[in-house]
């Protein structure tokens, strides 16, 4: 080495040995899963005439479900529901056990899609919101306002009363 | 103020003393340029991936070099690859086949190095072009009690990349050398399939927006 070096020659291989085990000691370690693979859809519920949020004591169960997702919850303004993933309909019986007045159902027509998060976070099925029908009884009027259901926090749907 | 005006001509005629041993030093170093232009090129072959295939596991396939030796200062280079990868996690797993290409230059870092002793940085563009499947994706909805395990199959995807790089390259024999590159990566474009972006780019690597890999090759210079 003292042979084929001169001085400077060897200045400059420590600075490049030196710059080589820095570029080594980069980690390449595969980080775990940071992305959640819940996918829902958020709705809110909003008052027709002031256009202000509203909180509503709220059941919420899936139709041809014997689960409730939500059973007498009080002051829900916001709430989250689930699309079914073999399916490409989906309904929820919404009741106001709080105030005198009648149940609403939403049917929810979706595209399904499978997509792959990554190795190590898995898979999600992601739904694209085709169209929404609901009964009348106490829901006045509904806006979709993202139709693409992921699994971020975004406003999908709003409820007017 | 006398003090002041010692001192400051006392910092000019450093200061001239310094510039003019300096031109004494860069005169001494100005010797006349007698390295040819070209001096041939070399030919790498890639060790890893032939060792990856008799272990079975990583990047399977081969890459290959080829670089030219400008004034022994630089070194355009072009970089071909293809292969396959293969990985398996909790019943996910990721195939896939393809190639890439880089394009870049390296630059000697040792002037009027005589390449026994070669030790360089340099950049890269990289572009990777894959198809890849995924099988066994298992999708569960806790409320609706649905579980299923589906196929994504025959996707594509492109990948562009631009890498900085340090490397060496010791000569063995006559025209015989191996050398290590160390190389940090980052990503600049992906087009593909919006079912899933592929877990490993050829070329690149796994397939985050930035990392590092390496290169062993041995080298055939001409």
């Amino acid at each position: 080495m003292g042979n084929l070096l001169n001085k400077n020659q060897l200045n400059g291989a420590v600075v490049l040995l030196l710059l080589l085990i820095s570029l080594s000691l980069v980690s390449c370690a595969e980080e775990g899963c940071q992305e959640s693979r819940i996918v829902k859809v958020n709705a809110r519920f909003f008052d027709k005439a002031s256009n202000e949020p509203l909180a509503l004591t709220l059941t919420l169960k899936g139709v041809d479900n014997d689960s409730l997702l939500l059973d007498s919850v009080v002051k829900v303004s916001s709430f989250e529901l689930f699309l079914k993933q073999d399916t490409s309909f989906t309904a929820y019986v919404l009741s106001f056990p709080a105030g005198d007045v009648d149940n609403d159902t939403l049917f929810i027509r979706h595209i399904n899609k499978d997509k792959v998060i990554s190795m190590n976070c898995g898979c999600a099925t992601f739904s694209t919101i085709d169209s929404i029908y609901w009964s009348r009884h106490t829901i006045d009027s509904l806006a979709i306002r993202n139709k693409v259901i992921g699994t971020s926090d975004e406003e999908n749907i709003r409820i007017y009363f | 103020m006398k003090r002041i005006s010692v001192f400051i001509f006392s910092l000019l005629v450093g200061c001239i003393f310094a510039f003019s041993a300096q031109a004494v030093r860069k005169a001494k170093v100005q010797l006349p340029d007698t390295i040819p232009f070209y001096n041939g090129f070399s030919i790498g072959l890639d060790l890893l991936p032939p060792i990856n295939t008799l272990f079975g596991n990583g990047f399977t396939g081969s890459e290959i070099s080829l670089d030219m030796d400008i004034k022994h200062r630089y070194f355009p280079v072009i970089e071909l690859g293809g292969g396959t990868f293969g990985s398996e996690k909790d019943g996910l797993s990721f195939h896939m086949n393809g190639g890439f290409g880089r394009i870049g230059v390296n630059r000697n870092i040792f002037a009027n190095n005589q390449a026994k002793f070669f030790g360089y940085l340099g950049g890269r563009y990289g572009f990777a072009s894959e198809n890849y499947d995924y099988k066994g994706i298992a999708t569960t909805d806790g409320y609706w009690n649905t579980s299923r395990i589906t196929n994504l199959m025959n996707q594509t995807a492109q990948t562009h990349w631009v890498e900085l790089l340090a490397g060496v390259r010791v000569q063995i024999f006559k025209q015989v050398s191996l050398g290590w590159i160390f190389r940090y990566h980052f990503r600049i474009a992906q087009t593909g399939s919006d079912a899933g972006e592929p877990y490993y780019v050829p070329g690149y690597g796994i397939n985050n927006t930035s990392g590092v890999s390496m290169n062993y090759s041995v080298y055939y210079s001409f």
